[in-house]
């Protein structure tokens, strides 16, 4: 048995219901004792006084599980405050994760260009003695392979 | 029924609605799984191969220099994960404890 259903209702409807409950329960209870010794409505008395019972049982519950209520609804509230912020935070990290990598990806490229073109620019120098042969290629190459 | 049995039922009854208020009170908000950055989600580049009609050394000059940039660009997208996982476990742990 859950009270979910009882999220839904405003906490001012809340008090006023569980208030509501104890006092009339209490009026009811007492009102079946007076009517025993009343002529005409003594027949009622007993169903009153059950009746009167049940709500004052019901309404003494009520106003006791409102405390708990309270306490679960607000934190709930500061359970929700609490993840937008990190939602807001989080985002923020992105933003900021996202700029230097944009940032960074720019010097890495530009620092390739200028390496690529100082080789450019010693091109003769840097040929001058050496020559690759294709086993010097495939040695190189191996380095990159993936092994699956 | 008898006044005993009435109050039979009623102590019951009051034993239920009792029992009913013990039921589970965990907060129902959770935080939504992070999104990661656009950027760090992206396919890694491969590395190009010294293409095997290379002759000179500067052809293995210029595909390193383009190979350490890939590297280069991995490492940092690399450390760029690990910050995005450390603050966002950092703000799960705040937010849950």
């Amino acid at each position: 048995m859950s009270l979910w259903f009882i999220q839904l209702i405003p906490t001012s409807w809340l008090e006023f219901a569980a208030f509501m409950i104890l006092i009339v329960g209490a009026v009811m209870f007492f009102a079946g004792h007076i009517f025993k010794y009343t002529p005409f409505v003594k027949q009622y008395n007993f169903p009153l006084r059950v009746i009167g019972f049940i709500l004052l049982l019901a309404g003494a519950y009520f106003n006791g599980g409102l405390g708990v209520e309270m306490e679960y609804r607000a934190r709930i509230e500061e359970m929700q405050k609490r993840v937008e912020l990190a939602e807001q935070k989080s985002l923020e990290a992105n933003r900021q994760i996202e700029k230097v990598i944009e940032q960074q990806t720019v010097v890495i490229q530009q620092d390739t260009e200028e390496t690529l073109a100082e080789i450019e620019r010693l091109k003769s120098e840097i040929n001058a003695n050496c020559e690759l042969t294709p086993e010097m290629i495939i040695l190189y190459n191996r380095g990159m392979e993936v092994t699956e | 029924m008898n006044k005993e049995e009435w109050g039979i039922v009623l102590v019951i009854l009051a034993v239920v609605l009792v029992l009913t208020g013990c039921a589970s009170t965990t907060v129902p908000v959770t935080m939504n799984f992070p999104q990661a950055p656009e950027p760090i989600l992206m396919e890694p580049e491969k590395l190009e191969p010294l293409p095997e009609d290379a002759k000179e050394m500067s052809d293995l000059l210029e595909n390193s220099t383009v190979n350490y940039g890939k590297h280069r660009e991995l490492q940092m997208k690399y450390l760029q994960w690990q910050r995005w996982y450390e603050t966002n476990r950092r703000l799960h742990k705040e937010t849950t404890e």
